[in-house]
């Protein structure tokens, strides 16, 4: 410690020191941004085919992983912790203001900083795009041009925020003031918290579906329920995260006095996430399988067997592609039958090549026991027949002979 | 040498509403190895006059100038450059609070060309402080302590302009005494120039070679000391 001062102290070396400081309290955001990586990748693993698992998750993880750069960076660089206050930070600016501080050189180094991570944007993307190709095929153009357009947006993104920031910075060192003046720059900040605790939330709850997963297949359950749960629950229950984030905010989260408080919307906000995925586990797992002369209903807790004589009526018609069986019970509202996935994988080991048969063999039984049905939109129907699969023109065909819509089968 | 040219300044709240108060047309100047003591009561505008002759706030009219270089007006990079020469020790902490006051040393230390640890040191023996504490946190240390270290910092740059902002409050007489005769040195040896905020007359007396008066802030006085006796036996209704 008896060094003289050089007077041309680099300003890297004082960012990494600054950086040092702060990196403990930055871990969490790290986490959230890998959680979210994670739940865009499932996303796009799991996704409809339709875009928006590859669209949607491929977007969602740009444009977050983009914004969580930009402050990730500039907490990194532009704040310091205060002692053992988890959160609580003060700007640099504060006590750089009182010395003979390169400002302007600080901030174009920093700036500098922020393109580093990017690289891991791209990178997402890289594996993004891998995915979305091998599995749309045909589509992969489009797809390719979506992620560049994202990947130049997620490129001017932190740029446009160390624009705002620098004013900020340079505010910060004129005055000593914190940015209180600053609605919009407050306002900015407040979003990105609330941000970075769904991305938080979310990265919990893909950590749980990665755990469910892992039951599912020890438990041998249909692979397909998991996906349904992993499409249907985020959307469904993350107005909880959302709400429970900006409560978090508005009861400062980084102000000492109300530390105490911050934990208990800390736990609250970890007990509600848990309940709610099993709330949407529970609600989600629920699935009808047919199977000779039963119909399973099974949930988590328990499974109802139904002789198919019991059934009181039933629909058919197609959704998002696929045909649908709904069955009308004597002690239960409809049920939705997804003709049985097990049941299907059957379909190709017996006599069904396709679900159409499958159903057109219990229409038959149905109408043999005086069980009435109904005959709703078949997309199929609208296509051009001389492009349907031989088997599936064949089971239609018997569906709407045995339905008796005589019009339609004049088509087929 | 410093020069306060028709500097005019509003106050403004932290949301950037204008209180109401300003300081107007202030001039002055200051040569080198010279000590200013800037009098006036509570609220006649003195810390934020001694916050524009350190750049902090940007002045409405008028211009700081140091050795001829615009100062106030200047961009955080040239701001930063002159800063070299110019130290001030006001309210607010000058050392990060979570880091030890040797760690803070070391850091901002290396700011400056003419910093030296072991000066830093000798001056903290100086006003008589066990030398342990620089292994505490600026948080540990009491409110006095604090403004002895961060004054020790500074004299230990070896600026060539030090502006201080009642450095005698929460401190006692004796390190009063030793921070004045340390001051003293360094005007010997290094030529420095100092501009001390205060409410204390004796200081006048005591070191002194110019004074400014702040009144509702305008600047009522400045002059030598000589004059600033004459001057206020004439206001003997203000200074009483």
């Amino acid at each position: 410690m008896d060094g003289k001062g050089t007077g041309r102290m680099e300003v890297k070396d004082f960012a990494r020191w600054v950086k040092k400081n702060n990196d403990s309290d930055c871990r969490k955001s790290i986490f959230a941004e890998a959680g979210f990586a994670g739940l865009a990748f499932l996303y796009a693993l799991f996704g409809d085919d339709n875009g928006i698992g590859y669209y949607g998750g491929g977007a969602l993880l740009l444009v977050f992983a983009a914004f969580s750069i930009g402050r990730h960076q500039w907490e990194r660089y532009f704040y310091v912790s205060e002692g053992d206050i988890p959160g609580k930070r003060m700007p640099v600016s504060q006590v750089l203001r009182f010395h003979a501080f390169p400002a302007e050189a600080y901030f174009r180094y920093v700036f500098s900083r922020m393109n580093r991570p990017f690289f891991r944007v791209l990178l997402f993307s890289g594996i993004m795009v891998f995915l979305a190709w091998e599995k749309v095929g045909g589509k992969g153009y489009e797809m390719a041009a979506f992620f560049v357009g994202l990947g130049i947006f997620c490129a001017i993104c932190p740029y446009l925020f160390g624009f705002i920031m620098k004013k900020h910075f340079l505010f910060q060192l004129k005055t000593g003031n914190e940015g209180m003046s600053h609605l919009f720059l407050r306002g900015i900040a407040a979003l990105w918290t609330a941000v970075e605790c769904i991305i938080l939330v979310m990265s919990l709850v893909v950590g749980l579906l990665l755990f469910w997963i892992v039951v599912s297949s020890f438990l041998e359950l249909p692979m397909e329920e998991t996906v349904a749960v992993c499409r249907s629950y985020p959307n469904k229950y993350s107005i909880f995260a959302v709400l429970i984030c900006i409560a978090m905010w508005i009861f400062g989260m980084e102000n000492n006095d109300t530390k105490k408080l911050s934990r208990f919307f800390y736990m609250i906000s970890f007990l509600s996430l848990v309940s709610a995925f099993v709330l949407g586990t529970v609600e989600n797992y629920r699935y009808t399988e047919i199977a000779g002369e039963e119909i399973r209903i099974r949930n988590f807790w328990q499974e109802d067997v139904y002789g198919i004589e019991e059934i009181q009526g039933f629909r058919i018609y197609e959704d998002d592609g696929s045909i649908q069986l709904e069955l009308d019970f004597p002690d239960r509202a409809v049920e939705k039958s997804f003709t049985g996935w097990q049941s299907l994988n059957d379909l190709y080991e017996e006599k069904y090549y396709s679900e159409y048969n499958f159903i057109a063999d219990y229409v038959e039984k149905f109408q043999k026991l005086g069980i009435e049905g109904e005959l709703g939109d078949v997309e199929a129907l609208e296509k051009d027949v001389e492009e349907l699969d031989p088997e599936v023109k064949r089971g239609l065909r018997r569906i709407v002979e045995l339905m008796g819509n005589y019009k339609t089968l004049t088509k087929l | 040498m410093l020069q306060a040219e028709n500097l005019s300044y509003g106050v403004r709240t932290a949301m950037g509403k204008p209180t109401g108060f300003r300081i107007t047309n202030v001039n002055f100047r200051l040569g080198q190895g010279y000590l200013m003591v800037l009098l006036g009561k509570n609220g006649s505008g003195k810390t934020t006059l001694l916050r524009l002759l350190f750049g902090l706030y940007q002045p409405e009219t008028g211009e700081v100038l140091w050795n001829g270089r615009n100062f106030s007006g200047a961009g955080e990079m040239a701001k930063s450059d002159i800063r070299r020469d110019i130290a001030y020790v006001g309210e607010e902490d000058i050392f990060f609070r979570q880091k030890s006051i040797g760690e803070n040393a070391e850091y901002f230390g290396d700011f400056y060309p003419d910093f030296q640890f072991k000066v830093f040191r000798e001056i903290l023996e100086e006003f008589d402080m066990d030398t342990k504490l620089l292994e505490k946190t600026l948080e540990e240390l009491s409110t006095g302590e604090k403004k002895q270290v961060q004054l020790a910092f500074v004299l230990a740059r070896r600026p060539k302009l030090l502006i201080l902002d009642e450095p005698g409050a929460n401190l006692d007489a004796v390190f009063r005494v030793s921070l004045m005769e340390r001051i003293q040195k360094q005007i010997a040896e290094d030529k420095l120039s100092v501009i001390i905020s205060t409410h204390i007359l004796e200081d006048v007396e005591d070191i002194a070679d110019y004074v400014a008066v702040m009144e509702g802030g305008n600047m009522e006085f400045f002059g030598d000391r000589d004059r600033f006796f004459e001057w206020m036996g004439k206001e003997q209704g203000v200074w009483k």
